[in-house]
């Protein structure tokens, strides 16, 4: 800014100085002028202010009326609020007490109308009012009578008179029933049925309405008893009478469920029906355990079980025929079915009743301690028991009329496994019949212990009691050819029978599920699985008969035929060579020889044991060669001669079998080659790993280093250079 | 192809109650069910367990012990690679019956099955058959002892993992596979009705 005036020296300086104070005078100027512009609008605005300021406090009184105003309707509306609730509260009470009006007033017209009904024995509408005296909540009828004993006795009275009625009505209901009950006037018993639950009797009710349908389903046991025992022995279904008894029983009883659960779903509720059935069941547990004693009693099987173990076979002709028990065990199979069925019948009643799953389990529970259902689970024992003697006794006899079938073209085979596979099937299909997993399962158990004790041991014994082979003492045993079909007959059958055996079991896997009601799958297959026990030991059976057959027939045979191997010589000259190779009467001997002998078996034998027999003979065979080549001596050509013999011999077995017979010459193969070598020093190449041969010997080196000491023209010396 | 090395048969027998479904639902689902009811036939659970790295997986057979049931029990013997025999060691009459259990194991089982006499409900103070009574008895039978407490799974696992170690032990030694066990020398079977000499009911 400005400096103090002794600064200003020049004129310049001067005009410099006031020319700024103009500059500033013109715009103090312009800003007084703005300012004065603005001052109208500010002391307007000052005046609004000031006027707005006086409308504040008015807006200050208002809000503080408001705000009591608000205070006051809030105290009014508890005020009201509290009065609403008691309000409330008494009309509660009011209706309540106008309930209790009605009720008295309801007990007074009950208490006339009972007296009045049962005056007019009209029990039913005496049993309507009871029962609408007996739903008026009991300890407040009691209160308010007390509570105006003093005012008024009538209604008093009136409770007095309605107890009494009541019972009295209970009394001549009951007394009513069972009267009507005993001349069986069934109009009436179904009246008076219906009044016991309106008169709160429902157990009472339940237990004489049972008990009267009881005694009619007793007239209809005893009838049918009766006719039981009266069927004549010539009647077709004589065999089963005790099954249809049975039968006829839990059909008598179904169509009295069927007929009286809509009654006591309708006048006792859905809550009855399973008293209703356990107290019905006592009853069928009645007729049953006569029926199925009786049972017992005329088909004697408790003494037929006792005879049935008998131990003695002496004895045997007393025992009961397998026939007679076959007969027997289908009728006990076909009266544990019907239980079956009746009690799946039963069961589902129950879950139609409300259809929730827990019902059925107690259904279930009723069922399963019913003394019925013990009879039928000693049945059953009883039942596993004839059966297993019927399978036991049945195996026996297939065994004992065995007959040999298959002559000419078809393999010899032996009756008896078919017919023990048809009785095993036989007896399995029908423990099916049952309905119970357990039962089955025992006669799977048993089919298999029999299959294995009494099939089995059979083949085992024929296989291992040998194959009579052609020596000198068996040119005297009788009946030589016999012996001889039998063996292999047994041999035949436990090929058969091992897969008869996997076949069944898994017959039963496939059909079994299908057939029986909650299968346990893993329980069945656990049974199944021990057809394995009776497979291993068929197999080892057939092994046991192959052993035989090796040591009695191929042994004795390959040794033969090969003897005249002997009487050959393999140092062969040019011409001797040419001509062993045109004809070599030893190979068309050993080949026809052994070719006679197979043709022999092959029509005998199955196409598995034929194939089996085919490499048992092609390895005997080579064994027997190898013996005799390792006895001979050989120059080049006697080697190569013996190639020849060689290959003839694989070929013939090659094409006799479908199985590979090869491997079994791989030895003599390798001894013909060694015999075949130009030098013994050429033996190098096969252990040089550079030559590409590959090359597993089956020879020892000690082995190899005889083999080609047989070479009359190979020398020691060379030979112990050999690097093996 | 189910996933284990070794597949045994065990099965349980005994007299009713003396809790042979409780030790099998103690061992295969590791729960003691009260208030079980009585079996009825055969009740059949699975389990695997795993010995020395191996799968073991044992088919258990819970058998009724009542009378009744006989006939469904006699044919489970013959497939069975170990037999438990149970009696409750506060019930002398469930020891008592013993006897007439092996008369039916020598008559129905295979005579090589491996066979174990169980002491069961040693959580219980009223005892009547002391250890020593039950030890012997074993022993004179050329059985093998154990006593247990399904209640409170003393000795369960035990029990199952021993008879399981043997069976595979033997399996092992003879070199056969477990799946079939071998064809013995058929023994005649004499069947007489046990029926007449058990006093259980």
């Amino acid at each position: 800014m400005m400096s103090s005036n002794e600064d200003y020296i020049t004129l310049d300086e001067i005009n410099n100085a006031l020319e700024l104070l103009d500059r500033d005078e013109i715009a103090s100027r312009k800003r007084l002028a703005t300012f004065t512009n603005q001052w109208p609008t500010v002391i307007k605005e000052v005046d609004s202010v000031t006027k707005k300021f006086s409308t504040l406090t008015s807006i200050k009184e208002n809000l503080s009326q408001i705000q009591t105003r608000i205070h006051d309707s809030s105290k009014l509306a508890e005020d009201i609020s509290s009065k609403v609730r008691q309000l409330d509260k008494i009309r509660g009470r009011v209706s309540e007490c106008q309930k209790r009006v009605q009720d008295l007033l309801d007990l007074q017209l009950c208490s006339e109308g009972v007296q009045i009904a049962m005056k007019n024995d009209e029990l039913e509408q005496a049993a309507g009012h009871i029962h609408r005296y007996l739903s008026i909540d009991q300890t407040k009828l009691q209160r308010t009578a007390d509570d105006m004993a003093q005012d008024c006795s009538m209604i008093t009275s009136a409770l007095k008179h309605l107890q009494e009625a009541s019972e009295l009505l209970q009394d001549t209901v009951s007394k009513r029933f069972e009267h009507a009950s005993l001349v069986q006037d069934s109009k009436s018993i179904e009246r008076y049925f219906k009044i016991f639950p309106l008169l709160g009797m429902h157990e009472v009710g339940l237990e004489k309405f049972v008990d009267y349908l009881g005694r009619l389903l007793k007239v209809s046991a005893d009838k049918n008893l009766k006719n039981v025992m009266e069927t004549p022995l010539s009647s077709n279904r004589a065999s089963v009478i005790f099954a249809d008894g049975l039968t006829f029983i839990f059909e008598e009883v179904a169509k009295t469920i069927e007929v009286q659960q809509p009654l006591i779903e309708t006048h006792y509720g859905p809550e009855y029906v399973l008293k209703f059935l356990s107290h019905l069941q006592i009853h069928c547990d009645t007729f049953g355990d006569i029926l199925l004693r009786t049972f017992l009693k005329t088909r004697k099987i408790r003494e037929l079980l006792k005879t049935v173990w008998e131990e003695s076979d002496a004895n045997a002709a007393a025992r009961p025929d397998s026939k007679d028990i076959d007969l027997l065990v289908e009728e006990i199979v076909m009266i544990l079915a019907r239980y079956d069925l009746y009690a799946q019948f039963v069961c589902k009643r129950t879950v139609n009743a409300d259809g929730v799953e827990p019902k059925t389990r107690t259904a279930k529970t009723v069922l399963d301690n019913s003394r019925l259902c013990c009879c039928i689970q000693e049945m059953m024992g009883k039942y596993l028991e004839l059966e297993r003697y019927y399978m036991e006794e049945s195996i026996r006899k297939a065994v004992l009329m065995d007959t040999i079938e298959g002559d000419g073209d078809a393999a010899l085979t032996s009756s008896m496994v078919d017919d023990v596979f048809f009785i095993v099937r036989k007896c399995v299909m029908r423990s099916l019949r049952s309905g119970s997993l357990d039962v089955l399962c025992a006669v799977i158990n048993n089919a298999v212990n029999a299959l294995e004790a009494d099939m089995c041991a059979v083949l085992t014994q024929v296989l291992s009691a040998g194959y009579p082979g052609s020596g000198y003492f068996n040119r005297f045993t009788p009946d030589l050819d016999k012996v001889r079909r039998t063996f292999l007959a047994a041999l035949n059958s436990t090929e058969v029978a091992v897969e008869y055996s996997k076949s069944l079991s898994q017959a039963f896997r496939d059909e079994v599920p299908a057939r029986l009601r909650g299968c346990h799958a893993e329980k069945l297959d656990s049974c199944l699985h021990d057809f394995s026990r009776v497979n291993a030991s068929l197999v080892a059976a057939n092994r046991s008969g192959f052993r035989q057959l090796q040591s009695s027939l191929i042994e004795p045979k390959a040794l033969a035929w090969t003897e005249p191997f002997y009487e050959q010589h393999f140092t062969l000259d040019e011409t001797e060579f040419a001509q062993t190779v045109a004809d070599n009467p030893f190979v068309v001997a050993l080949v026809r020889n052994i070719d006679g002998t197979l043709a022999e078996f092959r029509a005998r034998l199955t196409p598995n044991n034929y194939d089996m027999l085919v490499v048992a003979v092609a390895a005997e065979t080579a064994t027997q060669l190898e013996r005799a080549v390792m006895k001979t001596e050989f120059n080049r050509l006697g080697g190569m001669a013996l190639d020849k013999v060689v290959r003839t011999l694989i070929n013939y077995f090659s094409g006799a079998s479908a199985w590979p017979v090869r491997e079994k010459f791989a030895r003599l193969v390798q001894v013909t080659t060694v015999l075949n070598l130009e030098r013994a020093s050429d033996l190098n190449e096969f252990s040089n790993p550079d030559s590409g041969m590959r090359f597993s010997w089956k020879l020892t080196p000690d082995c190899i280093r005889q083999i080609l000491r047989l070479r009359v023209d190979f020398r020691e010396d060379d030979i112990r250079k050999v690097q093996l | 192809m189910e996933d284990y090395k070794f597949l045994f048969k065990v099965v349980l027998v005994g007299n009713a109650g003396v809790g042979k479904t409780c030790l099998v639902r103690r061992f295969t689902q590791g729960m003691f069910p009260p208030g079980q009811g009585a079996t009825i036939g055969v009740d059949f659970m699975i389990k695997t367990i795993e010995i020395d790295n191996e799968k073991v997986k044992l088919q258990i057979w819970d058998t009724a012990g009542q009378e009744r049931f006989r006939s469904i029990t006699q044919s489970y013997y013959r497939s069975a690679h170990a037999l438990i025999l149970i009696y409750d060691i506060t019930s002398q009459p469930t020891f008592d019956c013993l006897n007439d259990w092996l008369r039916e194991i020598d008559e129905y089982a295979n005579n090589r099955v491996l066979r174990v006499l169980v002491g069961n409900k040693i959580d219980k103070e009223d005892r009547e058959i002391p250890s020593h009574v039950g030890q012997d008895f074993a022993q004179r039978h050329d059985m093998r002892y154990l006593e247990t407490s399904a209640k409170q799974a003393d000795n369960v696992e035990k029990l199952f993992v021993q008879i399981a170690s043997e069976l595979m032990e033997q399996a092992k030694s003879k070199g056969i596979s477990s799946d079939s066990p071998q064809s013995l020398p058929f023994n005649t079977r004499t069947s007489k009705s046990i029926n007449d000499y058990c006093c259980n009911r």
